[in-house]
């Protein structure tokens, strides 16, 4: 039997609106609220639901054999219940089904491990909480922000009482293993689900390459292609705005997805999981040691895309710095706009590599250029402080 | 493959980017095996190049409007040759002006009659009505490379008419147009209905071995923000003061470096008095080599109103400059590290200046990678090998 698991990250920044340098102790709010409402407004009517009524149509119309996981980011959650509180109710109604589970995660898709392992739990905590209030749910499985990993936070996690973590399937910590195990980490009593980043990738990038070789990419080649996979799990983990924003309805991404269960099916070994059933019905075979950040981003799968160049990690830098003074001020809204501005989307936007991946990197991109993207984090950084002198 | 080339300007007698242009340009089309006559005006002194042969046409005073010809005329419009000695066209020649373009296409006609050549190819308006007649009589095709625009010229404030139909007699008449950028030729294909499928963009280039840093002392502390251009409505140096103003606000210790002359130099020079912050711009007039200004420079603004492409804003970048660009250039279109604004957003303007004077890591990364696309941007070599397809074309 091969374990299929499919899990979708689910998230949208908050966008920082234009903030200049004449803007810094003026009192100006960060966020632009309108902005990041037609973005939302946008995906939840191309992505969000369209596809949460098509899951639930495949749950009910396989009687549960179709099985789904995700992550939704507290950032999103929070702008859903504001403003497209249906969304939340889909989601709702996918999780009533039991064939639908929720991950955990930082709470501001932050890349909170490197400003302070205190700081990462309390944010891993709040998404737990806003988990617990929203869907009542308590999750199992731990995803960092863009699959970033280590041994260090396998342990973090692990002690907070996740089972297992998600993961890249890179080379670069497999070897010559397959990602179609299950693993375990070093020194942790934590399980690791790692993604096939070639399947994955088949539908996340190449569905609507016309010039790939397979184009195009059906539900029956996709199931065959699945079939013929050796191991005991594959896992395909990609963004949710696959469906319909990465990939358009026009690519017939949604077309495949309605066929592809019925597809894997008429392959008997094959069969979807919930994370947490996997780890029960399957033993890791093998220890990871990882002891460098590694992500399941770009080309690069390390951290390259957040904190390369000189204005990240000076950007990063600069929030790391205040964490102290941040939570010594008692000021809860200054405590909740600190940790927005650690949403990695915001040094994501301050990449300087241009390659394949500079398509992904556009996307919903409020700036022109990541050095438009540095000196308005920069300015809204320094109203922050200025903020924080007179708190 | 021989070329009959009309131009009204070459280096050493430069007023702008068109003689930077046509020393690069030609000299690699030589190279690329192309025999070059130009017809330019008379200039009084000698030009000896041996990738080019030129042919000065005398003027009405020969020897009294050596050079003086220049294509932004307005009746007092002061405008310099490279003697740096200044006068006017009003001074000179009242209205004559007009008169003495007419001569030299009269003179280029002759001239250019006798001239053996498989195609004509003209510069720029002045020289457009000649091409015409040359078109005419010799039967052969003509190009013509549109540099600049009438309405680009004058910021589109009062356009002078004759001009812009002597332009559109000339796009109308070429067998092939060629201009400097996508956003020139929309220009092109709106305000003079030219049809999109006869202009083809050739990008400039840049001589990487001329512009690069000069040693130079600089014995101020003060960061140095450079503008450098004519000083007329076109290249927005207005908006740049008013930028100045806002930045001094926030960052006293800057000085601002204008190096050009025209005829807004007055205005200019009264609006940073009353702007209260003369004792911190720098007028220093027109200067042949700009390289000591950029080697001095921190940030370098080009916030023109209308610019078919903006050289200036690739030899700052060679000479490690980081660059803010108006989005009203065609230099915007070609480069990916600099900054970008519209012209007349003068706050983000002064936001994007305060932000490269105040936060290191972005000057750096910027110049840096600047530095590293200017390094591997394309050469004249690249613009001669281009233009010769087009003539190729416009033969077959």
């Amino acid at each position: 039997m091969t374990e299929l698991c499919f899990y979708f990250q689910v998230h949208q920044p908050l966008r920082i609106g234009k903030f200049t340098f004449f803007d810094i102790g003026s009192g100006k709010s960060y966020f632009d609220t309108e902005r990041n409402k037609t973005y939302l407004a946008r995906v939840a009517e191309k992505c969000y639901l369209p596809a949460n009524k098509l899951l639930l149509d495949l749950i009910s119309e396989t009687d549960g054999a179709f099985k789904v996981n995700f992550s939704i980011t507290g950032v999103l959650l929070e702008q859903l219940e504001a403003h497209f509180p249906n969304v939340i109710e889909t989601f709702d109604e996918l999780l009533n089904t039991k064939c639908c589970e929720l991950f955990g995660e930082t709470y501001y898709h932050s890349l909170a491990f490197l400003i302070s392992e205190r700081e990462f739990i309390e944010q891993i905590k709040l998404h737990k909480k806003a988990l617990k209030s929203t869907f009542g749910i308590k999750p199992k499985i731990f995803r960092n922000t863009e699959a970033v990993y280590s041994n260090k936070i396998a342990d973090v996690v692990s002690k907070l009482g996740f089972k297992a973590a998600v993961t890249e399937g890179t080379e670069k910590i497999l070897g010559w293993r397959s990602p179609n195990y299950l693993y375990k980490a070093k020194d942790a009593p934590l399980v690791l689900l790692l993604r096939n980043y070639r399947l994955s990738d088949d539908i996340a990038f190449r569905f609507s390459e016309r010039s790939w070789s397979e184009h195009p990419l059906t539900a029956d080649k996709y199931a065959y292609w699945l079939a013929n996979t050796p191991g005991e799990c594959i896992n395909i983990f990609l963004d949710y705005e696959t469906f319909g924003e990465h990939q358009w309805p026009e690519t017939g991404i949604f077309e495949f997805m309605r066929h592809l269960p019925k597809e894997v099916m008429k392959h008997k070994h094959l069969r979807f999981s919930l994370a947490s059933e996997l780890i029960k019905k399957i033993k890791p075979r093998d220890e990871l040691d990882v002891p460098e950040l590694i992500s399941w981003a770009d080309i690069d799968r390390d951290l390259s895309a957040w904190l390369e160049n000189r204005m990240q990690k000076h950007a990063f830098e600069e929030v790391k710095k205040i964490e102290k003074s941040v939570k010594k001020s008692k000021d809860e809204k200054l405590l909740h706009e600190w940790r927005l501005l650690q949403t990695s989307d915001h040094f994501y936007y301050m990449c300087t590599k241009w390659f394949a991946d500079g398509d992904v990197h556009k996307y919903f991109n409020p700036y022109e250029t990541p050095y438009d993207a540095y000196i308005n984090y920069m300015n809204v950084l320094n109203d922050l402080k200025n903020r924080l002198s007179k708190a | 493959m021989r070329v009959l080339m009309l131009g009204w300007e070459f280096p050493p007698f430069k007023s702008g980017g068109l003689g930077t242009y046509l020393l690069g340009f030609t000299r690699e089309l030589n190279k690329l095996g192309v025999k070059i006559t130009f017809i330019m005006p008379y200039t009084g002194k000698k030009m000896n190049y041996d990738f080019i042969e030129i042919i000065q046409a005398d003027g009405i005073e020969s020897i009294a409007i050596a050079s003086k010809l220049t294509p932004y005329a307005s009746p007092t419009q002061a405008f310099y040759n490279s003697s740096g000695k200044t006068s006017t066209i009003a001074s000179v020649y009242g209205w004559g002006f007009f008169q003495e373009v007419e001569y030299y296409n009269m003179r280029a006609v002759q001239i250019g009659s006798l001239v053996d050549c498989d195609l004509i190819h003209c510069h720029d308006w002045m020289t457009y009505p000649a091409g015409i007649a040359l078109k005419r009589i010799l039967k052969k095709p003509l190009v013509v490379t549109l540099h600049s625009t009438e309405f680009d010229r004058t910021g589109n404030i009062c356009p002078n008419p004759l001009i812009t139909s002597i332009e559109r007699q000339g796009l109308l008449e070429a067998d092939l147009v060629i201009t400097v950028s996508n956003y020139e030729k929309k220009q092109l294909v709106e305000r003079y209905g030219i049809p999109d499928e006869k202009i083809y963009v050739v990008h400039n280039a840049i001589d990487l071995d001329h512009y690069k840093r000069v040693p130079i002392e600089k014995y101020l502390s003060d960061k140095v923000v450079l503008f450098v251009g004519r000083l007329t409505i076109q290249k927005g140096c207005e908006f740049f003061l008013d930028a100045a103003k806002l930045v001094l606000e926030k960052v006293p210790n800057t000085r601002f470096v204008i190096v050009g002359s025209g005829d807004l130099m007055f205005n200019l020079i009264q609006k940073s008095i009353e702007l209260g912050i003369s004792d911190r711009v720098h007028f220093v007039g027109f200067d042949p080599d700009v390289r000591k200004y950029y080697s001095i420079a921190d940030v370098f603004v080009m916030p023109s109103v209308s610019e078919p492409f903006g050289l200036t804003a690739l030899e700052a970048m060679a000479c490690n400059v980081p660059v803010i660009v108006s989005k009203q250039s065609g230099v915007s279109e070609v480069l990916r590290n600099c900054l970008k604004v519209d012209f007349w957003d003068v706050n983000e303007l002064a936001n994007k200046i305060i932000s490269l004077l105040q936060y290191p890591p972005l000057h750096i990364e910027l110049k840096e990678n600047s530095h590293r696309e200017i390094k591997r941007f394309r050469t004249w070599r690249n613009v001669a090998a281009e233009c010769i397809e087009l003539y190729e074309k416009v033969l077959s």
